[in-house]
């Protein structure tokens, strides 16, 4: 939970960026696998209509 | 830089020297110096862009062919369309987004400032790689900014350029959308929770998330070309067993987010600056926050209104229509709820909000003719006619942009320390509003009088409503010469000195920092009651 929503201002920028990181990670994974997804998508032939 | 001199003014570092200064805005992490960055580029690119969109004008000046052959005339429509899209618009509101979302948050920086660097710095070399095209043997890609094979596949050298050009711009806005994602999410100031913070933050919020479903897509359907092209895989290519049609599928489930990616952060600015010029605050916030989170949902499931006429079955075609007029619902919301923001306040017309105004105007017609070509058996008609092109250039022009000029108005004082030469700004909006409806609303015209798009040439009943657009067309170029006049006169600090907060409705954090702004703000998280 973001300090915002705990309305206090005890932890420091340098642990809100060390959770931000993860985040990071974590996003940028979900964008690795809708890349790799489609492609998969697009080896099942038929997938979509038309 | 330990040896350098160094300047501090207002906590601003200025280093003497040709290449300390150089090195300082390539290596900066501070997320005012990459707003800069990405907003100066993306200005650059705006008369990139649009030095294309004169030749395409010029030729069409009149019947017959006049400057440039067809090829070159396809090549113009391609890049002008890319250029516009990936290196001007988008990174336009990425500046924006980065000057911004940290101060309106109470954040001191984005969260990750390193790969904020990185995000910038792939988008000149992914356009330069773009528009050094033009120079390869058979020239730039010309098969529409929608790349679709087979036709891409059969034009020279420039497909891999291209294709490596759109990964790293791609790349370029998922890095910087899941930064902006990971700072609103862990960076806000005590006590501002999601339903507090100001709406330019919740657009972008939400079209990071679209950007983070949609570019991938792109990459992963030109990933999917480039393998057809070199590697001997039949994705999209009927004699190997692929469907060309699959193509369309998955380029258009980018796409059209796409369009809403470039919008909605100019609704976002919009709900900044309206209630700042009315005096009055935003009318209902909850329901813009849904109104927005409803448009991104629907954006995702609209895809193939872009390609009706390829035949789908009746059912796919009544789904895609009806899902598509639902859009008009939650931006039937903003529309009105911006319209009652107004209701009653003291209104007053700087030039923020008049730009704000005419985007209201302008992007509502866009949004009507939408509608009109969202109606599947219209569309047969309207499909890859003029009338599309006039279509989403309303959207685009007096809309995104016309919404990034009224916030670079509004933040110009806070950005700069100066305000703006007044006069020049009404002159700049005027003088856009006259020619961007000379330009576009005559093609509504030429489309349904049957001209279609991406030709070099046409039948004379179109000459009259073509001479008026490319005068149209010249008038707005020129026009914007005017915007950067205001906005170089106002970096070099000529103007009256401007106030910590210049606009005496505007609300938000912004403006508790002195104008111009520090280098860095917010070292301190201030507490929000």
């Amino acid at each position: 939970m973001a300090p915002a929503e705990r309305g206090d201002g005890d932890e420091q920028v340098d642990e809100r960026r060390k959770r931000a990181r993860r985040n990071a990670l974590l996003l940028g994974l979900v964008a690795a696998a809708v890349y790799v997804g489609y492609i998969l998508l697009g080896l099942v032939k038929g997938i979509f209509p038309g | 830089m330990s040896t350098t001199a160094i300047d501090v003014h207002a906590g601003h570092h200025h280093p003497k020297g040709v290449w300390p200064w150089i090195m300082r805005w390539v290596t900066t992490t501070n997320h005012k110096d990459i707003g800069t960055l990405y907003l100066t580029f993306s200005l650059v690119m705006l008369f990139v862009g649009g030095a294309l969109a004169w030749v395409i004008r010029a030729e069409l000046w009149q019947p017959g062919m006049q400057f440039v052959q067809p090829h070159v005339f396809n090549q113009m429509t391609t890049v002008h369309a890319l250029v516009m899209v990936f290196a001007a618009i988008m990174p336009a509101f990425a500046g924006f987004a980065n000057w911004m979302i940290p101060m309106l948050i109470g954040a001191p920086d984005m969260a990750l400032p390193r790969l904020n660097n990185w995000s910038f710095w792939l988008l000149p070399f992914a356009t330069g790689l773009l528009i050094l095209t033009f120079f390869l043997p058979g020239g730039a890609p010309a098969a529409g900014w929608t790349l679709y094979p087979p036709l891409v596949l059969q034009q020279g050298a420039s497909l891999p350029f291209s294709i490596f050009a759109v990964h790293l711009l791609g790349l370029s806005s998922i890095m910087a959308s899941i930064n902006i994602i990971v700072t609103i999410m862990n960076m806000r100031a005590p006590g501002m929770s999601l339903m507090k913070m100001p709406m330019f933050c919740w657009t972008w919020l939400i079209t990071a998330y679209l950007i983070i479903i949609a570019m991938p897509v792109l990459a992963g359907a030109v990933t999917m070309l480039l393998t057809d092209q070199f590697f001997g895989t039949s994705f999209f290519s009927a004699a190997g067993g692929g469907d060309p049609v699959m193509y369309q599928h998955i380029f258009w489930f980018f796409g059209h987010p796409e369009v809403y990616i470039i919008i909605l952060p100019a609704f976002g600015i919009i709900s900044q600056v309206i209630p700042a010029f009315s005096r009055k605050p935003l009318f209902g916030y909850a329901a813009m926050v849904y109104a927005t989170a409803a448009i991104a949902f629907l954006s995702l499931i609209v895809w193939a209104h872009h390609m009706f006429t390829v035949g789908m079955p009746l059912g796919g075609q009544l789904f895609f229509m009806l899902s598509t007029m639902l859009i008009a619902i939650p931006t039937g919301v903003k529309v009105f709820n911006w319209t009652a923001t107004m209701w009653r306040g003291s209104l007053t017309f700087e030039t923020p909000m008049l730009f704000a105004l005419g985007f209201l105007f302008m992007f509502t017609i866009g949004g009507f003719s939408g509608l009109m070509l969202a109606i599947a058996p219209a569309d047969f008609q309207y499909h890859d006619s003029y009338f599309v092109v006039a279509h989403f250039h309303y959207v685009l022009v007096p809309g995104a942009l016309f919404g990034a000029f009224a916030g670079a108005y509004y933040w110009l004082p806070k950005w700069t320390g100066v305000m703006y030469d007044e006069k020049l700004g009404r002159w700049h909006f005027w003088l856009s509003t006259i020619f961007v409806n000379l330009t576009f609303f005559p093609q509504h015209f030429l489309g349904l009088a049957g001209m279609p798009r991406r030709i070099p040439d046409y039948a004379v009943q179109f000459a009259d409503f073509n001479m008026m657009s490319s005068i149209g067309a010249f008038g707005f170029g020129a026009a914007q010469l005017l915007f950067v006049w205001i906005v170089i006169k106002a970096v070099r600090g000529k103007g009256e000195k401007a106030a910590d907060k210049p606009w005496e409705g505007a609300e938000g954090l912004e403006w508790t920092v002195p104008s111009p702004a520090p280098h860095h703000t917010f070292d301190t998280p201030p507490v929000i009651k």
